[in-house]
């Protein structure tokens, strides 16, 4: 199935006074990893539940695969959003899995099998009383195995141990090589999760302050790591030292490296 | 593995629809296993009932299974309905099931709980015929009903499942208010969500006439004419749902 591209187009999200995603213009690459960083209360979140049209935009458009996404039964049976928590009813494991089997015309069940077993999830046990960790890891199973063009894990290891993270990351880019499609992590664990990443965006205040390859931003920060960029600047758009500089032109808010 | 920035998003969005049968089918069968427990419950406490008069020398006069079966199942299907917005339509919509899809697989699993329901209540009358019999006791009906006599299997099954299905696309709309706006607001809505559609389902479902509205919570008879009308009403009932649920925005679900 082909993998999914998002242009997101001015986009805005209001919740009364608050802005949580202010006049957003990006891309989002069909068949790549991209990342998408920012501190707490970024806007992360809205932005990631906006696209895969968990909620209305105020202003501006989301197209995903060229299409608006909200209430379209093609585009949407084509999106995975793991959130942190999981989204989980009270019912069995077992039965999250019929339910994802039931509606997702590109699941897996031999990789949903393969990772029960990785992940060690009881499959009879409620999924509202799997442990924290159990319940991350059973996003993951679920946004992997769905094996959607468009999959995004918004801070999906929150809970789950160094190893059992490291298996997530060793499957998503396992089955990733060999089944391509979108992917979007959102994560606060920069170092660990950079290897995959092959575009970046920053958020910040809900505004995008930087869009780039993996590898542009690495050979322009020279030797510095993703995270140390991110560090320095998510520091800058708070003060006026720092490396960059400049603005996308047509971006309000959106930094470029120079 | 970099790629170029200029890409176009405009992919083929042809992927197989998530389809409204199989999240009807998830969905019934979460209906079903909570509905089991009702069934398996007031069965055991029904069954009990004539025999504990019979044997305190009593004599019931009337049907108790019709008071039950009039109230119980409607009042459970009901909150049945709103259970499948509070606990579901985040997990279904999280597989990729638009909103409007969810209601859609909602009412199809509704109209088969409520179907079910209405077998279960068929039986009841059936086991209390004998009861009746067996004790020589008169077994009469108070309301006014499509079946005369609790062998006509099809009327009184056709009767209770479509109050049964009133109830619980009722409680759809109800699952709604609270979803969208909180436990409080969400009981203040209650008026609009619940109160108007239900009353004025239960006032079709007796049509010609009001009594059935008048004597709301008692023994509550249906009619041919309002069994019939009611089908377009369940299908307003739908429509609504879709559109009011088609505009809330997907909370966070962890239990």
């Amino acid at each position: 199935m082909t993998p999914f591209g998002v242009e997101l187009t001015d986009l805005s999200v209001r919740f009364g006074a608050t802005t949580a995603v202010n006049g957003v213009t990006a891309s989002i690459t069909p068949g790549a990893i991209t990342g998408l960083l920012g501190r707490n209360a970024s806007g992360k979140s809205t932005l990631l539940a906006t696209i895969a049209a968990f909620r209305k935009p105020t202003a501006g458009r989301v197209l995903v695969a060229g299409r608006n996404p909200y209430e379209d039964p093609d585009v949407t049976a084509g999106i995975t959003l793991v959130r942190e928590a999981g989204d989980y009813a009270d019912t069995r494991v077992n039965d999250m899995l019929r339910l994802a089997a039931a509606v997702r015309p590109t699941w897996s069940p031999d990789l949903a099998e393969h990772l029960l077993s990785r992940f060690k999830l009881p499959t009879k046990k409620l999924a509202t009383n799997l442990s924290r960790g159990q319940r991350s890891a059973l996003g993951a199973l679920l946004g992997l195995a769905s094996r959607s063009p468009l999959t995004i894990f918004d801070e999906v290891y929150l809970g789950m141990d160094a190893p059992t993270r490291y298996v997530f990351y060793d499957e998503l880019l396992t089955d990733y090589t060999a089944h391509q499609r979108t992917i979007v992590i959102s994560s606060h664990l920069i170092e660990e999760v950079e290897r995959l990443f092959e575009h970046v965006l920053i958020l910040d205040e809900g505004r995008l302050i930087l869009s780039d390859t993996a590898e542009g931003l690495r050979e322009r920060g020279q030797r510095l790591s993703i995270q140390d960029l991110f560090v320095n600047l998510t520091e800058d758009t708070h003060g006026d030292a720092g490396m960059l500089a400049a603005h996308a032109p047509g971006t309000p808010g959106q930094k470029e490296w120079r | 593995m970099t790629r170029d920035l200029v890409v176009s998003p405009r992919h083929s969005a042809a992927t197989t629809t998530a389809g409204v049968v199989p999240t009807a089918r998830w969905l019934f069968w979460r209906l079903f296993n909570i509905g089991r427990w009702f069934m398996a419950i007031v069965a055991v406490a029904f069954l009990l009932v004539p025999p504990f008069v019979n044997a305190l020398g009593g004599q019931l006069e009337t049907s108790i299974w019709e008071m039950f079966a009039t109230n119980g199942p409607g009042w459970f299907s009901l909150a049945m309905g709103a259970t499948l917005v509070a606990n579901y339509l985040t997990v279904v919509v999280a597989q990729g099931v638009t909103r409007g899809r969810f209601v859609l697989a909602s009412a199809l699993a509704i109209v088969v709980f409520a179907c079910l329901l209405a077998v279960f209540v068929w039986l009841g009358y059936l086991l209390e015929a004998a009861y009746f019999r067996q004790f020589a006791w008169t077994h009469a009906l108070l309301g006014d009903h499509l079946f005369t006599d609790a062998s006509q299997a099809l009327l009184v099954i056709a009767e209770y499942a479509a109050r049964h299905a009133l109830f619980a696309l009722v409680g759809l709309i109800v699952g709604y208010g609270y979803y969208r706006v909180g436990g409080v607001w969400g009981t203040f809505l209650l008026p609009f969500t619940l109160v108007v559609p239900l009353a004025a389902g239960v006032a079709i479902l007796g049509l010609p006439g009001m009594t059935a509205l008048l004597t709301f919570g008692g023994i509550v008879g249906a009619t041919p004419t309002g069994v019939g009308l009611s089908v377009p009403y369940f299908a307003l009932l739908v429509l609504v749902g879709r559109y009011l649920l088609s505009t809330v925005p997907i909370r966070t679900k962890t239990g």
